[in-house]
């Protein structure tokens, strides 16, 4: 303890030199941060989405009957069916676009993370144009409880206008995504009375299974049902759905990675220079140091002190900036942005183990030369 | 002995003594190559999206229902066909009938040889004039399909980055297997990662009642507001045109903007960082050489010719890496093909990217070498030239 205000003293020997590092070691670590929430944002979805929670949908695109319902219902081990039509439109302008999930009372169960009781989806249903939307969605178009809310479409109604009235009635959150997703549910009953074509159908049906291991086999059962019908379908398990869609837009994991692994190479290099730079200079006091009795052990203790406390300290420094900086300052960008950048403790907890590692392999040599220095030749600048 | 002979003289010394600095000077040259290395490998994915997009011809236009703003919002009743074939503006075909083709869509379930993760394939029904509204198809082997049978062709990527698509293999399409008889290019368009078919034995097959869009080829790009008002004016009609390029541009804008968000500020994060390593080195170098500089002021060089090669050396550096990010980020990356969402992109360095990225790194550079430049020059001779 009583070595810190030696190493703070090695630090600022040169200020300048130590406060460009720690800029570097800081913003790189910025980056660091916004990466690994990257990755951890999508690691997440996948992690988060069941595997007892099977998406039915037609398998060459177009509706599925309705009445598919009853024969899904009748495969063992499924014990919800949800059918669910997706409509979308925008709000007063192009760029406020939004869709309601029209469902029923089934949903509460086919969707457990969202908190609904039955009773309220029931009152969707009675007051027809009743919809129930995300607090996310409701903060950013300023929408509350009451509001009557006008959805341009294209979608024609039994009159042929294509403006659906939806009148907010509950607004909840996603309790394992909080603040994340833009939902909004609304009623099917209501709904299919009111449009023009495609009566009696759905986009997806939503199944719950009892077993989470027979995912895949309810699957194949679903599929074999309506495998020579009209309308076949194609079922897979919301994990499934999941692992694809993250990895349609790419590989982010192997991204992501990549652009960490530049970042600490840079950083490796850029420390490690200011350590051995910061160490030739000072060949001859920690001669001094030697000479007076520390031993070589605690010279180079005071080196790679010296290195950890300047990494790790910038790296806290630029995981507290993304931690609670950088989310404000992508408040209310578009897309889901501020989602993105959310970073966990855990990629912190990740980051911070990466500046001590950059520390240890930057001041390893410089420490090494200290260590190994002999005190009649440094002494005679030799 | 003029300016730039001094400024010559000053920064042939410098590099002289760069040996001894090595280690420094790599920290400029691995902070540039990391950052214009990762902004151009970021930047070549959006480069790809942007050039599948990009080829809309000015004289092709699709017709959707009104308000749709993507065909798959949009349908286009059977019977409008022929009242749509016949407006003006529309090219005609070899065969003297109108250019245009009337297109449904499915979708083919497949899976990516690079992961094994499935992904959705377009397969599009095309009119019988298709070719003469998309001329830039050319078959590559196989032939093409014949209506009425279960025939498909895939474009050239679609073999390349999906199990299962060659030619003579079944695809599980409505109503059973349809066999692939052969692959077409079709000068580097989205289509070349797709699946097409006959628009109506895949109709029938899929039991649909409409067309999704109308493809049309115009007698010149100026026709395109001759047939827009006249499928306008037309009160039977509920349809609206839009131009090929900009029907792409809507489609892909999204993407690369976010795509081009992420390479700035992945890039200008890490440039950031080189820059301070850049200030810190060039620091550190001027200080180094402070005695042999203070000795060439007194000869009477002039301080602006220390300051030029200062910086001469700091953008050399930066320069040299650059380079090496760029080099690196077009080997790895450019020509790799990749599916992305769906369609195969091509990844691409253009020289314009390059050059970009080098300018980039060359006002690091500057930024980080000025400093330290008028620092070396205003540094009092008389002290300097005693220190040790």
């Amino acid at each position: 303890m009583k070595y810190i205000p030696l190493v703070f003293a090695g630090l600022w020997r040169k200020p300048t030199r130590t406060i460009f590092t720690f800029l570097s070691v800081m913003v790189a670590f910025v980056l660091f941060g916004i990466l690994a929430s990257i990755e951890s944002t999508f690691a997440q979805q996948v992690a988060i989405a069941r595997l007892d929670r099977l998406f039915v949908d037609a398998r060459f695109g177009g509706p599925l009957p309705i009445a598919y319902q009853n024969k899904i219902a009748a495969i063992p081990g499924v014990t919800v069916v949800e059918p669910t039509v997706a409509i979308g439109g925008y709000w007063k302008d192009r760029q406020n676009n939004f869709a309601v999930v029209m469902a029923d009372e089934r949903y509460v169960q086919a969707r457990p993370e969202y908190h609904l009781t039955t009773a309220q989806m029931r009152e969707i249903d009675r007051s027809r144009t009743g919809i129930v939307i995300a607090k996310k969605l409701a903060t950013r178009y300023g929408w509350k409880v009451g509001d009557r809310i006008p959805m341009t479409s294209t979608l024609k109604q039994m009159d042929g206008s294509t403006t659906w009235m939806f009148d907010v009635k509950v607004i909840t959150d996603n309790y394992d995504f909080p603040n994340a997703a833009m939902f909004s549910l609304g009623s099917y009953k209501y709904f299919d009375e009111a449009r023009a074509a495609d009566k009696g159908t759905v986009n997806r049906f939503l199944v719950r299974i009892s077993d989470p291991g027979r995912a895949a086999a309810v699957g194949r059962a679903i599929d074999n049902l309506f495998a020579n019908s009209p309308q076949p379908t194609r079922t897979m398990s919301e994990k499934a759905n999941a692992q694809a869609g993250t990895a349609s837009i790419g590989n982010i994991t192997f991204f992501t990675r990549s652009i960490i692994s530049a970042v600490l190479f840079m950083l490796l290099f850029l420390t490690g220079n200011t350590m051995m730079q910061s160490v030739r200079e000072r060949i001859p006091e920690f001669a001094v140091l030697k000479t007076i009795g520390f031993p070589d052990s605690g010279v180079l203790s005071l080196v790679m002190a010296e290195a950890v406390t300047l990494c790790v300290l910038a790296g806290v420094a630029g995981l507290t900036l993304m931690k609670f900086v950088v989310p404000l300052l992508v408040k209310g960008m578009p897309g889901n942005v501020d989602t993105l950048l959310q970073m966990p403790w855990s990629a912190a907890v990740t980051g911070l183990g990466f500046a001590l590692l950059t520390a240890c392999v930057a001041g390893f040599f410089p420490a090494l030369r200290v260590k190994r220095l002999n005190v009649v030749d440094a002494l005679a600048g030799r | 002995m003029g300016f730039f002979g001094q400024t010559g003289t000053v920064t042939k010394l410098g590099l002289s003594t760069l040996r001894n600095r090595i280690g420094a000077s790599l920290v400029v040259v691995i902070g540039m190559a990391c950052a214009v290395g990762a902004l151009l490998s970021v930047m070549s994915l959006a480069t790809g999206v942007t050039s599948a997009i990009s080829h809309g011809r000015p004289d092709r236009a699709l017709v959707m229902s009104q308000g749709a703003q993507f065909e798959g919002a949009s349908t286009i009743k059977r019977t409008d066909l022929g009242t749509i074939a016949d407006a003006p503006g529309i090219a005609k075909a070899t065969n003297g009938r109108p250019a245009v083709s009337a297109e449904v869509m499915s979708n083919l379930s497949v899976t990516k040889k690079s992961d094994g993760l499935f992904t959705f394939l377009q397969v599009r029904g095309i009119g019988p004039e298709a070719l003469s509204v998309r001329p830039e198809i050319h078959m590559l082997q196989g032939r093409m399909f014949r209506p009425g049978k279960f025939e498909v062709i895939v474009g050239k990527n679609t073999p390349t980055l999906y199990e299962g698509t060659g030619l003579g293999a079944k695809l599980a399409l409505p109503q059973g297997d349809w066999t692939v008889v052969g692959i077409f290019e079709s000068g580097g368009d989205m289509l070349e990662s797709s699946v097409l078919t006959d628009a109506e034995t895949l109709a029938s097959a899929m039991r649909a009642s409409a067309y999704k869009s109308v493809w049309v080829r115009l007698q010149s790009p100026a026709a395109f507001a001759t047939l827009r008002q006249a499928l306008a004016a037309n009160p039977s009609l509920a349809v609206e045109l839009t131009g090929e390029s900009d029907y792409l541009r809507r489609e892909g804008a999204n993407i690369t903007t976010i795509l081009k968000a992420i390479a700035y500020v992945v890039g200008g994060i890490m440039g950031l960082g080189a820059m301070f390593g850049a200030l810190n080195t060039m620091y550190s170098a001027v200080s180094n050489r402070r005695v042999e500089i203070a000795t060439l002021r007194a000869l009477g060089f002039r301080g602006s010719a220390v300051v030029f090669s200062v910086l001469a050396e700091s953008l050399g550096l930066a320069l040299l890496g650059a380079v090496i990010g760029a080099v690196f980020a077009w080997a790895a990356f450019a020509g790799h093909l990749q599916s992305f969402g769906g369609i195969a992109i091509r990844l691409g360095v253009t020289p314009g990217m390059a050059v970009g990225g080098i300018l980039f790194a060359i006002l690091l550079a500057f930024v980080g070498g000025i400093f330290p430049a008028v620092k070396a020059a205003r540094q009092p001779i008389a002290t300097a030239i005693r220190a040790t």
